[in-house]
C-alpha cells in the first residue's frame, strides 16, 4: 500500500483532517484576493497588517519614548550649553550698555558743562570715590597732576561749586566738598548775587553750608543765589554756590543757610578749572594795596 | 476496482464541466421567466452534493475544490468594478461536501428525503458562508445590501436547488448507474450478505 492510499484510507477514516487543511488552503486564496475599495492591497496583507499593528504600535510607541527620552537629554544639553552661551552674551551686552549709558551721561553732563557759563579753562574729571569717613566729604576724581591739577584748583559741576583740591597725586585728586566742615578754614567769602552782602561760606552738613554775614544785610528773601565774591583767594568771583534757605524773608540775618547748586550726592562728573592765580588773587592783592595806601595815607 | 473509481472520476469531472456550463450559459439561453429562477441554482453544487452521496469523503471534497476553481475560473468581475472573491465558493462548497458527507455517513439509508435533506442542508451552508465571506470583505453586492436579499437568495437558493437536484439526480443516476448498483445491494441485503 502506497503512501497515498494510506493517507486516503486515513482521510475516509476522518474526513476532518483533510477538511481542517482544505479550508485553510482556501483561506489563504482567498486573502489573496484584492481589496475593493483598496485594489493595491490584498486581504492577506490587511490581515497580516491589522495583526502586526498592536506590536508595530507597542514597537514604535517603545522606540518613540526611548527617543524623546534622548533627544529631550541632548536638548537639555544644548540647552544648558546655550543658557551658559546666553548668560555670557547677556553680560556682555548689559556690559556694553552700561557703557553706553555712561557714555551717553559724560556726553550729557559734558553738554551741560559746555552750556554752562564757565569761562575759566579747566580739566573735566570723573568722579571715581567718596571719602570712606563719612565725617568729612571728600571726593576722589580720576585726574591727577600728571594732569595739571594743582592743589586748590576749584571744582564745578555745570550746576554750581563743588569745593577745592586738597590733595593730589600723579592720577587721581582729592576734593574737599564745600559743604565740609573744614572748608570755612579757607575762608571763603561769598556774596548774594543780587544784593551783594558779603559772607563768610562754612560747610554745615552733607548737604548743607551756612553762610554768616559780615555786616547783616538789611532783608534777606528765600532762594536768594549765593555766588563766589573772589575775595577769599581761593575762588574765582561769580562761581555759584547755591541758595538761601530760609523761609520766606528775614531782616537782618547774621547766620543763613546755604543749599548747593550741585548736586554733591549725585556728582559724577566734575570739572576742575584751572584759573589763573593773578586771576583769584587779583582783587585780594588789589585790596591789599587799597589797604596799604590807607595806612600810609593815616600814617602821613 | 482502480479502473471504475478513474472511471468515475472522469464521469465526476465531466459532469463538473457540464454543470460549470449550465452555471454559465442556462440563464442567457432561458427565457426572463425561467431565467430568473434558474440563476438561483448551484448545478456545481448539486454535483458536489451527488458525490457526497457516495459516502466517499475524499472524493466529495476534492470534488467541492474543483467545483470551487471551476466556479471562481468562469465568475466574472461584475461591471461595477467589484472584484471577486477568489477561494470563497471552494470554502463554501468544501464545508457544504464535508457537511453532506456528514449527513449521508450519520443517515445509512439513500433516499429522496435523505437526498432532499443533504441538498437542502448543503445549499444553506453554502449560501451562508458565501455570504458570511462577501460581508466580512466589504463586497458590495445587491444581495447584501438588506436582510430581505440574504433571505431571499438563501429561500430561493434552497427551494430551486431542491427542484433542481430532484431532476438532475434522476440523470446523475443513470450516468454512474446507481439505480443498478442499488438493486444489487438491495438484492444483497435480501439474500443478508449486506446490513443497512
Amino acid at each position: 500500500m502506497s503512501l497515498t492510499d494510506k493517507a486516503k484510507d486515513k482521510a475516509k477514516k476522518n474526513p476532518t483532517w483533510l477538511l481542517g487543511l482544505l479550508l485553510i488552503v482556501h483561506l489563504f486564496v482567498i486573502s489573496m484576493n484584492r481589496v475593493p475599495s483598496q485594489p493595491s492591497l490584498r486581504y492577506l496583507q490587511l490581515v497580516t497588517m491589522s495583526g502586526m499593528m498592536p506590536f508595530q504600535w507597542l514597537a514604535s510607541s517603545s522606540v518613540g519614548a526611548v527617543k524623546n527620552v534622548w533627544f529631550s537629554y541632548v536638548d537639555l544639553r544644548k540647552a544648558r550649553i546655550e543658557n551658559e552661551d546666553l548668560k555670557i552674551t547677556r553680560d556682555r551686552l548689559e556690559k556694553e550698555a552700561n557703557e553706553l549709558r555712561l557714555k551717553v551721561t559724560i556726553s550729557e553732563q559734558l553738554n551741560e558743562f559746555e552750556k554752562a557759563a564757565i569761562t575759566y579753562e579747566g580739566e573735566i574729571a570723573r568722579v571715581i570715590g567718596h571719602d570712606a569717613n563719612q565725617w568729612f566729604n571728600t571726593i576722589y576724581i580720576d585726574r591727577g597732576s600728571l594732569a595739571g591739577i594743582e592743589k586748590d584748583q576749584p571744582v564745578v559741576t555745570a550746576d554750581g561749586l563743588v569745593g577745592r583740591v586738597i590733595n593730589t597725586s600723579p592720577l587721581a585728586s582729592q576734593v574737599l566738598l564745600v559743604t565740609d566742615e573744614r572748608h570755612g578754614a579757607g575762608a571763603v567769602i561769598a556774596q548774594t548775587e543780587t544784593t551783594r552782602w558779603l559772607g563768610i561760606l562754612e560747610g554745615k552738613s552733607q548737604y548743607l553750608c551756612d553762610m554768616r554775614f559780615i555786616v547783616p544785610p538789611e532783608k534777606l528773601e528765600n532762594g536768594e543765589p549765593v555766588v563766589t565774591s573772589g575775595q577769599d583767594g581761593l575762588y574765582p568771583p561769580g562761581l555759584v554756590i547755591g541758595r538761601v534757605k530760609i523761609n520766606g524773608s528775614v531782616a537782618a540775618p547774621v547766620l543763613v543757610e546755604i543749599e548747593p547748586a550741585a548736586k554733591l550726592g549725585k556728582l559724577e562728573m566734575v570739572k576742575v578749572l584751572k584759573v589763573p592765580p593773578e586771576k583769584i588773587r587779583g582783587p585780594v592783592e588789589e585790596l591789599k594795596k587799597e589797604e596799604q595806601s590807607k595806612t600810609a595815607d593815616r600814617k602821613k | 476496482m482502480e479502473t471504475a473509481s478513474r472511471g468515475t472520476s472522469v464521469k465526476i469531472a465531466a459532469c463538473l464541466l457540464v454543470a460549470v456550463f449550465a452555471q454559465t450559459t442556462l440563464v442567457g439561453l432561458a427565457p426572463n421567466a425561467i431565467g430568473q429562477w434558474l440563476a438561483y441554482v448551484d448545478w456545481l453544487l448539486i454535483v458536489v452534493v451527488y458525490v457526497c452521496l457516495g459516502r466517499d469523503p475524499v472524493q466529495a471534497l476534492v470534488t467541492a475544490v474543483v467545483a470551487g476553481v471551476l466556479y471562481d475560473a468562469f465568475s466574472r468581475a461584475p461591471a461595477d468594478g467589484v472584484m471577486t472573491a477568489v477561494g470563497v465558493s471552494g470554502f463554501a462548497y468544501v464545508l457544504a461536501a464535508y457537511a453532506a458527507d456528514r449527513i449521508v455517513s450519520v443517515i445509512v439509508a439513500d433516499n429522496l428525503l435523505v437526498r432532499f435533506a443533504t441538498v437542502a442542508s448543503a445549499s444553506l451552508i453554502n449560501t451562508l458562508t458565501k455570504v458570511a465571506f462577501y460581508k466580512l470583505l466589504k463586497f458590495k453586492l445587491p444581495v447584501l445590501i438588506s436582510g430581505k436579499g440574504v433571505a431571499a437568495a438563501i429561500v430561493f437558493g434552497l427551494v430551486t436547488n431542491l427542484i433542481a437536484a430532484a431532476l438532475i439526480y434522476f440523470v446523475l443516476d443513470r450516468v454512474f448507474n446507481k439505480n443498478s448498483a442499488l438493486k444489487i445491494r438491495r438484492s444483497e441485503a435480501r439474500r443478508g450478505k449486506v446490513k443497512f
